[in-house]
């Protein structure tokens, strides 16, 4: 129905003019205008992003966005990358997969930590075949090499094939011949650090002859293979692989011709006597990602040193404060820094190899434009987060975790630091800070509250010291919309308040917190919409890093998040996930107020 | 919701039970055979509740495993022991075993963590039951053993890709040198390498 005498746009104008508004918030904005524009937006957006895929179902998104030309969904909790979930949790793609043709203008796909089985990737490589361009599987399960032979035959016009950190079922390497021989035009290939080691190198150097190769991530990559590939993918920008089974003699290799562009690199397996292979390039280089290297801190620095362009490097803390310093005086671009955590046992990694306040005060003075930061930390001050707050203005991503090795940490509660820190990153919108015990006083956990006006991910480890502490954070947070817990010493019924409490909180998920013998103190976070689930305590071997492995029974998990389509319906069948709805809470006090 | 009857695990409880008394017979255990009352040294702090609090579980699920947190069980097991002692709770039940080595230990747990593997039974009035098999505690010091995980003690853990690195870092180093003085000893969730040594298990401080 057109109403005609409008003083505002013409619709066409609506139209051109939204098609440049790809943000999308400012689409959901501009969406809530009036219920013309609400239209257009629907009719043209192009991208949806489900950040959590119980939230809606593919129906609903069909309807409402019907022309989308990508889509990605994340299912299993971010716990999930830690072993924290069990496997059948859920987070299965095939509802979303079976209604992928209806979308005519479908193209992209990409899915994190989701549940693909192999009929699932069947049924893609039929409904959409050669409309597939893009293919994402992100630390996903379920599936075999099998699957990937439909994908491999079908769709033929697949640009990019990321498979990484995937956990599959390895029968052969066909479905890379097949992948091989169907397809010119891929550009981007990925299937890093998910165990593939049986395909045949050939049809790796048949690819990067035959297609346009702009990304290439494998698996094993020895250094003759990696020389005849560096040969023949001239529009190389990034590699990943390496394996390095062979002692390797730099002399033999005087020079290896690198493709002009590449400026990505991700060396599994690096070593000394390797990584002098790669000096000619490092000055090229953006992206350094040595998580999985062999070097210790030593190695790490001469590398670094070469590389006075990075913007993106990954490490483990083997790089050391040493190593930051290095950083700190080379890489004067640096956007991004992770350090991962290295290995506990003896002798495995280099006892130089930790991070502390020294390091990180020294990185804060060379790196200003640091917009994302993750470590872990074996000490820390309040001087190095006050550092941090008054150096790196550009933060808008901060992940700290003290490790729990050392007794004793130079300087706790952190409570000024932090607070420095969040006044100073007026950017941040992601935050995590993961202590131990009397790291942060309830006073501490009111500051995050208070001044982390917009940040939309917290994790928060063994934080505060009671109930206080949680409900005084949870009158700030304005932005909050996605909170992590763990090992907070919380009661259940004060976790509910709080969360009732954060008024933009949409997802919230704690392991570890002080439970009620029924479970139903999370009442005063029943509401409408809101779904509650529980995976009760359970047992994990781990393996403390020595190879000792310790069994340990894990606390039960809360996860809660809002949903548009009520409780979902694939819980596991053996009880490790239980759903609480408002429909329990209400029998629960009939219940108790009868009894 | 109001089903108190344990009879899913029980079961599973009974059969590993069997189990172990016929792994000690071959073992030609020794030991005594006590139904003592808890032993001071590793009695969670609530114990007079253990019943009470078990029948609160059976009432909701979820909480299994709950209401064990806020006990000192000690970590690590006093050093030097004599005769080194097993205490398996179940269920207002206590057996103490004595003499009872760290290997033993480590290859019961390793069988009592087989049977409960299996998902968790469902009892007569089709409740489901949550985990509430007992944590077997000891004082032996010893890996490998069961914990109860105190809220404030999670360990930091693990993203399971780096673990994986890990794993396959020793076994390249192993495969290059097996008799270097710093083998770890074999994992045991990687697939068995012949090559490897293990090294004398120490303690390692839980």
């Amino acid at each position: 129905m057109e109403r005609e005498s409008r003083r505002g746009m013409p619709d066409v104008i609506v139209e051109c003019v939204i098609t440049y508004v790809t943000d999308a918030r400012d689409r959901a904005a501009i969406s809530l205008v009036c219920r013309r524009w609400y239209e257009v937006d629907a009719l043209t957006r192009r991208h949806a992003t489900i950040a959590f895929c119980y939230t809606a179902t593919p129906e609903r998104l069909l309807t409402r966005f019907r022309n989308i030309e990508g889509l990605k969904l994340k299912g299993k909790p971010r716990a999930a990358m830690f072993n924290l979930i069990p496997e059948n949790w859920g987070g299965y793609v095939t509802p979303w997969i079976g209604i992928s043709d209806l979308f005519p203008r479908l193209r992209s796909l990409h899915f994190r930590r989701m549940i693909v089985a192999d009929a699932d990737l069947a049924m893609l490589a039929n409904l959409k075949g050669r409309l597939l361009e893009l293919l994402t599987l992100e630390k996903c399960s379920g599936y075999s090499t099998d699957g990937l032979l439909h994908v491999g035959r079908n769709c033929r016009n697949l640009r990019s094939l990321i498979m990484e950190d995937c956990s599959i079922n390895e029968l052969n390497g066909d479905w890379l011949h097949e992948l091989a021989i169907n397809n010119t035009v891929l550009e981007t290939l990925n299937f890093y650090m998910s165990d593939l080691e049986k395909i045949n190198v050939n049809d790796l150097e048949l690819i990067a002859r035959t297609c346009p190769l702009v990304s290439l991530k494998v698996c094993d990559c020895e250094i003759p293979n990696l020389i005849t590939i560096f040969q023949s993918a001239t529009k190389l920008e990034e590699f990943g692989g390496g394996s390095f089974k062979e002692p390797v003699d730099p002399e033999f290799y005087p020079s290896i011709t690198f493709p002009a562009r590449l400026r990505s690199l991700c060396i599994t397996y690096l070593g000394r006597d390797e990584m002098q292979l790669f000096f000619p390039v490092g000055h090229l280089l953006k992206k350094l990602d040595l998580v999985y290297a062999l070097l210790d801190t030593e190695d790490h620095c001469t590398l670094i040193r070469k590389c006075p362009n990075l913007e993106v490097l990954e490490a483990r803390n083997v790089l050391g404060d040493k190593g930051l310093d290095i950083v700190s005086q080379t890489c004067k671009k640096l956007k991004r820094l992770r350090i991962e955590r290295g290995a506990d046992e003896q002798g495995m990694e280099d006892i130089e190899g930790v991070i502390t306040q020294r390091g990180l005060i020294s990185l804060s003075l060379g790196c200003h434009d640091l917009q994302y930061f993750a470590f872990y930390a074996s000490d820390i001050t309040n001087e190095a987060l006050e550092s941090i707050g008054a150096n790196m203005k550009n933060l808008s991503d901060f992940r700290l975790v003290l490790l729990d090795r050392e007794e004793k940490i130079t300087d706790l509660p952190l409570d000024k630091g932090v607070r420095a820190l969040l006044i100073g990153c007026q950017n941040l919108k992601r935050f995590a800070f993961y202590l131990r015990s009397g790291g942060l006083t309830d006073l501490g956990l009111s500051y995050i509250g208070q001044y982390s006006q917009h940040v939309t991910w917290m994790l928060l480890g063994y934080v505060g010291q009671s109930d206080e502490g949680i409900l005084a954070f949870s009158r700030g947070c304005p932005s909050l919309e996605k909170l992590e817990m763990r090992g907070c010493l919380f009661s259940e019924r004060a976790i509910a308040q709080a969360a009732a409490q954060l008024k933009s909180l949409k997802y919230l998920w704690v392991q570890g917190y002080k439970p009620s013998p029924t479970g139903f103190d999370l009442s005063p976070m029943a509401r409408p919409f809101w779904n509650i689930e529980l995976i009760p305590a359970r047992r994990e071997s781990l393996d403390d890093g020595t190879g000792q492995i310790t069994l340990f029974e894990y606390p039960a998990h809360i996860l809660a998040y809002y949903s548009l389509v009520g409780r979902r319906t694939d819980f596991p069948g053996d009880n490790s996930v239980i759903p609480l709805t408002l429909q329990d809470f209400w029998d629960h006090c009939v219940h108790t107020s009868i009894s | 919701m109001s089903s108190p009857a344990m009879m899913g695990p029980k079961s599973n409880f009974n059969k590993t039970c069997n189990l172990f008394s016929q792994y000690l017979k071959e073992m030609r255990f020794s030991g005594d055979l006590n139904l003592a009352s808890p032993d001071a040294n590793v009695e969670p702090k609530g114990a007079p509740n253990v019943d009470s609090a078990m029948s609160t579980m059976n009432l909701f699920p979820l909480s299994s495993g709950v209401g064990f947190y806020d006990e000192t069980i000690p970590k690590s097991a006093p050093a030097g022991t004599a005769s080194p002692q097993m205490t398996i709770f179940y269920n207002g039940q206590v057996i103490v075993y004595n003499d009872v080595s760290a290997a033993k230990v480590k290859e019961i747990i390793e069988l009592a963590s087989k049977g409960s593997a299996v998902s968790n039974a469902v009892d007569v009035a089709g409740q489901p039951m949550g985990l509430a098999l007992p944590v077997v505690g000891s004082n032996v010091s010893a890996p490998g053993l069961t914990n109860r995980m105190k809220v404030s003690d999670l360990p930091i853990v693990r993203k399971a890709s780096l673990q994986r690195f890990f794993e396959k870092r020793k076994d390249r180093l192993s495969a290059k040198a097996p008799y270097t003085l710093n083998n770890p000893a074999a994992d045991h969730k990687s697939k068995p390498n012949p090559e490897q040594s293990k090294s004398a298990a120490s303690p390692w401080p839980v």
